[in-house]
C-alpha cells in the first residue's frame, strides 16, 4: 500500500488505489574512478487514473499534471515529497524528497483499459541533495 | 548458495544475508576495445536483492543502509566503505570478495503492488588507483 503526499502552494495526497510501484534511484555517473561529487535523486511513481463514484473522494491525480506545468520561475515547481510504502503494519520506505520537481510526467488513456495510468518522475533539486531522507522499517 | 555481505564505514555496520541477497556479480570492469592489457580497469560488484520487512516491525532492515549510502556525498569520507561478500556453498567459502575502498555507482530499488517485497540492485566499485588493495579468496571450509 502507497501514498504520497506532494505539500506546497496547495498540498494533496495521491491515495492508496492509485499507486502501482515506485522505484528509487540514485543517480551517479557510471564512469566515476573515485565517489562522484555529482549524485542526482530520482523517483518514478506509477499508477492509476481513477474515476470517482459513489461519493469518492475526487481524482487528484490530476493535480500531478497541474504541478507538471508550472514553470521554472514560480517557486511553486519545487514541492515536497513523501512517499510511503507500508505492508503488515510496517512502514518499509519512507522517501522524503524535500524540493523535488517534475522531470516526466506522462498519462495514458485508452479504449480498453477503463482507467488510465500515469507515470510521474521527479528529482531532488541536484544542490539539495543532501535534505533527501530514506526511512523505513518501523511499525505505523 | 548462501551470501554474506557486511559493510563497515563509520557507521554501524551494514550486514545482508541469503535471505534479502538473490545474486552476486563480479565484474572487473576493463576497456573492451583494448589491444593489450588495458591500465584503466575498474574492479566492482554487483548485489541484487529483496527489501525484507518483519512484521513485527523488530528487524532493521539492513537495505535502507544502502539507500543512505548511496547519497552520502564525495566530501564526506564515509561514502568510502569496507565491503566483505562471502558466497557461501555447502560448507564451503567458494569466494570472499573484500572491497576496502568501495563506493557507490549505482544505487536503485524498487516496490510494486504485484510482488510481496521489494527488489533492490547496489553496484560498487573499489576506489579506481587502490585497486591493488581487493581480495579474491576462495576455496576454505567455513
Amino acid at each position: 500500500m502507497f501514498t504520497m503526499t506532494v505539500a506546497g502552494a496547495d498540498t494533496f495526497q495521491i491515495p492508496k488505489e492509485c499507486i502501482v510501484s515506485t522505484k528509487f534511484i540514485t543517480d551517479i555517473p557510471k564512469n566515476s574512478d573515485a565517489r562522484t561529487a555529482d549524485v542526482g535523486t530520482t523517483l518514478v511513481v506509477t499508477g492509476k487514473i481513477l474515476s470517482a463514484v459513489d461519493g469518492d473522494p475526487f481524482d487528484s491525480t490530476r493535480q500531478m499534471a497541474l504541478w507538471s506545468t508550472v514553470p521554472a520561475k514560480q517557486a511553486e515547481c519545487y514541492r515536497s515529497v513523501t512517499v510511503e510504502n507500508v505492508r503488515g503494519n510496517v512502514v518499509v520506505r519512507k522517501y522524503t524528497i524535500p524540493n523535488a520537481f517534475v522531470v516526466d510526467y506522462v498519462e495514458s488513456f485508452g479504449d480498453t483499459e477503463g482507467v488510465g495510468t500515469f507515470t510521474l518522475t521527479i528529482k531532488q533539486k541536484k544542490d539539495r541533495i543532501e535534505h533527501v531522507a530514506v526511512d523505513g522499517s518501523y511499525l505505523i | 548458495m548462501a551470501y554474506k555481505m557486511t559493510v563497515t564505514g563509520l557507521d554501524s555496520p551494514i550486514a545482508l544475508n541469503e535471505k534479502a541477497i538473490t545474486r552476486v556479480v563480479f565484474d572487473s570492469e576493463t576497456p573492451k576495445d583494448s589491444n593489450a592489457r588495458a591500465t584503466d580497469y575498474g574492479l566492482g560488484v554487483k548485489v541484487y536483492g529483496k527489501i525484507l520487512f518483519d512484521t513485527l516491525g523488530g528487524m532493521d532492515d539492513p537495505t535502507i543502509g544502502l539507500a543512505k549510502w548511496s547519497q552520502v556525498p564525495s566530501y564526506n569520507g564515509d561514502c568510502y566503505r569496507n565491503v566483505e561478500i562471502n558466497v557461501v556453498s555447502a560448507s564451503q567459502v567458494v569466494r570472499n570478495f573484500v572491497i576496502p575502498q568501495a563506493f557507490v555507482v549505482e544505487y536503485n530499488e524498487s516496490l510494486d503492488v504485484e510482488t510481496g517485497v521489494g527488489e533492490f540492485c547496489i553496484h560498487i566499485r573499489q576506489k579506481k588507483d587502490e585497486n591493488e588493495k581487493v581480495a579474491i579468496h576462495g576455496g576454505f571450509g567455513v
